[in-house]
């Protein structure tokens, strides 16, 4: 079958290298052009290095704390891969997106590495790579550069286990173990997931191979698992703490969590139009249904096409990144955590195209990977339109901020149909350059003196909230009353939406109140005595809420001089 | 196996053609990466079209755009095949930008296939073709139309020539009959309703009189020529009449045309690839002149490398080629950077051969190692021409995002007035606003662009700063009661401190909520300006008395850039 498939593997490695380089940024186009970010995190450091500059960053982040929350100052690595990359976040925003998917690339190559080092099976390997890249569990972690710790652990991780393989096979001695220590170090501290890590080495007991040297697997084992044991130990109390409950934190863990998140995120990938993990738990049936038939379709060509171990290898693998966030609470399961997994899922389809004999074995794993990109296309997209609209409502809200006076506080108003989570996503806990809250439209009533519309605007609020769609008559000539009523009074008509719940409502001309305002559904019409049109000049019409004292402004109302009925 | 580095391979020419599309088109995606990452883009040209289908919709823009009209002026509503295309791509404008830049990369990606088709046919030299489609994807010449959106036309009657040219030389060389000429015939149409600077490229048949003179006997060259230039004459004869007003009458249009104009239009074009911190080639007099004296010089010795390695016959073919796609700007006032779309087809073909030569060839070093030196200037400015779509875009993405937070922030005026601070990018925002009426989803509003030195007389509402921003302007007043020393003799410090900087004082009613100030004499901000409850003093280095003159004591509102005006301050001549 091998022969037949189009993407044939280069035979050189080099050529590979380039191709996947390809590869990752022909399908992360979406990623890399994204003019915005994802949540706070990334936007945080970037403001503790612009005002307080990037050697208090430094010395803020790159230490190593025990006491902290579960997410807090233990991640040095990262946090100097992040403080650096985030130099380019204001001039170059696509820059730092580039570098998020270069890191991706080079977890693809170091797993394509990893595995021709393991079996030797280069077409297996160029496969699972190219599926790595565009896996739907990879996506978030590449598309949010505040998760690059989640790519980082893995990066040091395979290393890790490179090393590891060469000296287990007897190719590489004490140098190889060295270089296993030391890449355990950087994944423990790029993200403390990575102490699981070296359960990857049970890979060998899964699928034994020919010149394995037991005692030094168990070598390798334990050089691989020292640094994670003694960054375990220098956290032990906080951990101990945290599976008592004494933690009052969005992260405290329990064990309860743990079958219902994993049921969740191994339904993740084919559910292909959820862009967040927790919401894979909240999902029609019909789609649920077809989630759980697309994984036991799954299992089952992997019993058929090799064996049972090999199911459970697949389980254990898929799982194995997951066990350090599976006890955290339902409302904390993110699509980030699950790029590790992203390398069982994507051996595993991989291997399944391989395997089959004939069409009809090669059209359901082909199934699965088209859902697979179908919902790797929709993560990509959900973090372009997101990264687009914090983008607008970060410039908008920083003229905003300046031209109010820099204000210690600024109460937002989300209008309907807004993108809301771009909003909140930012404001999270967000104190630079002020304090925010964020009102729901349900709580309009309260005043809020800006305003977040369906463009991602965020704006000063100008008054009222009312759409005026027409009004009439725009303009006159002098003294002759336009619309007059029988009462002898012009008349002015305003077409609007959004009328409800606005309480009471006057018309001002030129600041002057109607005789007479009438308020209606979508039409508020004015009355204004003849004097008003004795005057040629240009006024403003507006509309005024008494209760606020807030007003909107309608337009010019212009009363032209005679000489206009000549022009006209 | 002689050995290259890995990164190399890229570069080198797959053997199967598939290959080569495949290769050419990802490397167009890596190559133009800043250009498909612009969250904005560039000129009114391309938000006119926006504008106009989200006020009007789809079928009035068909109905004002994609028809065939002779029109008024020489660059009016005659490229319905163009405004089709680039209608359909502004479906894309306001959700997914990058997909318009995309598009514009893709096309560019789809010219150098063709083009790689096209050189090897006519040379048989597959290196030569490949490198030439390679120099192709990243020289300067291309970049402008690649990167603005808007000058999509550049690329499309290029895209079509090239078809033609194929189709054409498949008929001449006897492997096409007349499907080839039909298709010589339809790819003309195309070019002439993408672009009327199409009306040349019949004349890139003469590349075979060039190189053999003995076609000129060839009936098929002539056929297909004929039949090339028939959609290019029924076009021509279609706006005759407005063609003949461009030359005759002397009117206000910037595209009135003047055979004047072609010196230094020339001259301009020619020095352009050589010239890398020139992004738009209208700025090119404030170039220094010993960067023009290099361009030009780098481009005359392009010439002579051409004639040493080849003949002067391939000098003259280079030329041709070169300035053929510009013949019909020539004529119009000012230039053009997207002009030089289709003269980067002679340019890269020329280095694509001189890189291509024989091993073996007499003096071989010295013929590919001048061009590389002068490749390697080009790309730099092919980095720097994306560089500056990429923050002009960023720009423009933040003018029209402040543009509508103020209009909304501001209960919809029906005009806008935006001064431009000195320090801003004044004509990104002139682009932005020229003949708009729309912002956002609202019309129609009255825009106008105040400049900084037209202040005093223009009424303005809203500020433009250096980073892009639009500013609603609440005034900026300061109750000033009393200031001085209003005077001090040349050379004397008035209130000369410690560090023997000179002092200012300027007693004011309250300087409550004023934010952070900036004190300025003569437009020079002070090293040092302390803001107290009624009194602003600035230090100024002890140089600025040392000359004598007026100069303007005015305070700078620094986040909004505002100005207010304090009185003259006199450093005395000597006596």
């Amino acid at each position: 079958m091998d022969q037949k498939l189009l993407l044939q593997c280069p035979p050189r490695n080099r050529a590979v290298f380039i191709q996947l380089f390809f590869i990752a940024v022909a399908s992360m186009l979406a990623i890399i052009a994204n003019p915005g970010f994802y949540r706070s995190d990334e936007l945080n450091i970037t403001s503790h290095i612009q005002r307080n500059g990037i050697q208090d960053y430094l010395s803020s982040y790159l230490t190593l704390e025990p006491h902290q929350e579960f997410a807090f100052n233990v991640r040095p690595v990262a946090y100097l891969v992040e403080g650096l990359v985030s130099l380019l976040l204001p001039d170059y925003p696509f820059l730092v997106h580039l570098a998020d998917v270069l890191m991706h690339w080079l977890v693809a190559v170091l797993l394509f590495l990893a595995i021709v080092q393991f079996c030797g099976r280069r077409q297996l390997a160029w496969l699972s790579s190219i599926l790595f890249i565009i896996s739907p569990l990879a996506v978030f972690s590449v598309g949010w550069t505040g998760a690059l710790m989640d790519r980082l652990y893995l990066l040091f991780g395979l290393l890790a286990f490179l090393a590891a393989h060469a000296y287990i096979t007897g190719r590489r001695g004490y140098a190889a173990l060295a270089v296993v220590i030391f890449s355990s170090v950087l994944a423990m501290l790029s993200k403390e997931t990575a102490l699981v890590l070296s359960a990857a080495l049970a890979v060998y007991w899964f699928f034994p191979i020919q010149n394995m040297n037991r005692r030094r697997l168990w070598a390798a084992f334990l050089a691989w698992s020292l640094p994670v044991l003694l960054l375990v130990l220098y956290r032990l109390p906080y951990l101990i703490e945290g599976f008592k409950g004494n933690i009052n934190s969005a992260y405290a863990p329990s064990f309860l969590n743990a079958p219902i998140a994993l049921f969740g995120y191994f339904l993740f990938p084919f559910l292909p139009f959820v862009e967040e993990a927790s919401f894979s738990l909240f999902q029609p049936m019909f789609y649920t249904a077809l989630a759980v038939a697309c994984n036991l379709i799954l299992l089952y060509l992997i019993v058929r096409a090799f064996s049972v171990r090999t199911l459970l290898a697949y389980l254990i693998g898929y799982s194995l990144f997951l066990i350090p966030v599976l006890t955290l609470p339902i409302t904390h399961m993110f699509a980030h955590y699950l790029y590790g997994s992203g390398v069982a899922f994507s051996i595993a389809l991989a291997a399944l195209l391989l395997a089959a004999q004939d069409r009809l074995h090669l059209l359901l794993p082909a199934l699965l990977i088209a859902i697979a990109s179908l919902h790797t296309l929709v993560i990509q997209r959900y973090f372009y339109r997101h990264g687009l609209c914090m983008h607008t409502m970060l410039t908008s809200l920083n003229v905003a901020y300046v031209d109010d006076n820099m204000p210690k506080h600024m109460s937002i108003l989300a209008m309907p149909g807004s993108q809301v989570q771009s909003l909140s996503y930012y404001t999270e806990g967000r104190k630079y350059p002020t304090e925010f809250t964020i009102l729901d439209w349900d709580k309009r009533q309260e005043w809020t003196d800006y305003v977040f519309n369906c463009d991602c605007i965020l704006h000063k609020r100008p008054g009222i909230l009312l759409e005026v769609k027409e009004w009439g008559p725009v303009s006159t000539i002098v003294n002759n009353v336009a619309n007059r009523q029988s009462d002898g009074n012009g008349a002015f008509w305003i077409k609007v939406e959004k009328l409800d719940e606005l309480g009471r409502l006057e018309v001002l001309l030129d600041g002057q109140p109607a005789l007479q305002t009438k308020v209606r559904p979508g039409l508020i019409t004015a009355k204004f005595p003849p004097e008003q049109y004795a005057q040629e000049g240009k006024y403003q019409l507006e509309i005024r809420q008494l209760e606020s004292g807030k007003t909107l402004r309608v337009g010019t109302f212009v009363v032209e001089p005679l000489s206009a009925i000549d022009k006209n | 196996m002689k050995k290259t580095l890995p990164i190399l391979d890229l570069f080198n020419c797959p053997e199967q053609n598939s290959a080569v599309f495949a290769r050419l088109i990802l490397l167009s995606i890596l190559i133009c990466l800043v250009l498909i990452a612009n969250p904005g883009f560039y000129s009114h040209d391309e938000l006119e079209k926006v504008d106009h289908i989200l006020r009007y919709g789809f079928a009035d823009y068909f109905k004002d755009y994609v028809t065939l009209k002779p029109g008024e002026g020489f660059a009016f509503a005659v490229r319905p095949v163009a405004y089709f295309v680039e209608g359909v791509v502004s479906l894309f404008f306001h959700k997914y930008p990058y997909m318009i830049h995309l598009v514009d990369v893709l096309m560019h990606g789809a010219a150098a296939c063709l083009l790689f088709v096209a050189a090897f046919r006519l040379s048989g030299n597959r290196k030569l073709a490949w490198a030439g489609a390679l120099i192709f994807l990243a020289n300067p010449l291309v970049s402008f139309s690649v990167g603005w959106s808007g000058a999509l036309m550049d690329r499309l009657y290029i895209l079509f020539g090239l078809v033609a040219f194929i189709a054409a030389h498949n008929y001449i060389s006897r492997q096409g009959g007349v499907k080839s000429l039909l298709a010589v015939f339809t790819a003309s149409i195309l070019a002439m309703l993408s672009k009327e600077t199409a009306l040349i490229l019949p004349l890139t048949l003469l590349a075979y009189l060039l190189f053999s003179f003995e076609s000129i006997k060839s009936k098929r060259l002539w056929t297909a020529f004929a039949v090339w230039v028939v959609p290019v004459l029924l076009f021509m004869l279609y706006r005759l009449p407005a063609l003949v007003g461009s030359f005759t009458v002397k009117s206000a249009s910037p595209y009135s045309a003047s055979l004047a104009n072609a010196p230094e239009g020339i001259f301009v074009y020619f020095i352009y690839p050589f010239l890398p911190f020139l992004t738009e080639s209208h700025n090119w007099a404030l170039q220094s002149p010993a960067f023009i004296g290099i361009a030009l010089v780098g481009h005359l010795a392009l010439l002579a490398v051409l004639w040493l390695a080849f003949s002067f016959r391939a000098v003259l073919a280079y030329l041709f080629g070169y300035v053929l796609f510009l013949v019909p700007i020539l004529l119009i006032p000012g230039t053009g950077s997207h002009y030089l779309y289709g003269s980067g087809i002679a340019f890269s073909i020329a280095i694509g051969a001189l890189l291509a030569l024989k091993q073996g060839h007499a003096q071989r070093a010295l013929l590919t190692a001048i061009p590389i030196g002068l490749l390697v200037i080009a790309f730099l400015h092919t980095l720097l021409n994306q560089q500056y779509f990429y923050r002009t875009g960023l720009c423009m993405d933040s003018i029209e995002n402040t543009v509508e937070s103020a209009y909304l922030a501001d209960g919809k005026p029906d005009t806008m007035s935006v001064v431009i601070n000195p320090d801003a990018p004044g004509h990104v925002l002139a682009r932005f606003l020229h003949n708009k009426e729309m912002i956002g989803s609202y019309f129609p509003v009255k825009f106008q662009v105040v400049n900084w030195d037209q202040r005093q007389e223009i009424q303005y509402g809203y500020i433009f700063n250096c980073d892009c921003l639009v500013h609603k302007l609440e005034p900026f007043k300061l109750a000033v009661k009393n200031w001085g020393p209003q005077s001090t003799p040349l050379n004397a410090i008035p209130n000369q401190q410690p560090d023997g900087s000179g002092a200012l004082w300027i007693e004011v009613e309250d300087t409550k909520d004023v934010g952070e100030l900036q004190v300025m004499i003569g437009g020079q901000a002070a090293t040092l300006t302390s803001i107290q409850p009624k009194v602003i003093t600035a230090a100024f280095s002890p140089e600025l008395f040392a000359q004598p003159g007026e100069k303007e004591l005015a305070i700078k509102k620094v986040a909004t850039g505002q100005i207010f005006p304090i009185g003259r301050f006199v450093v005395e001549p000597a006596k």
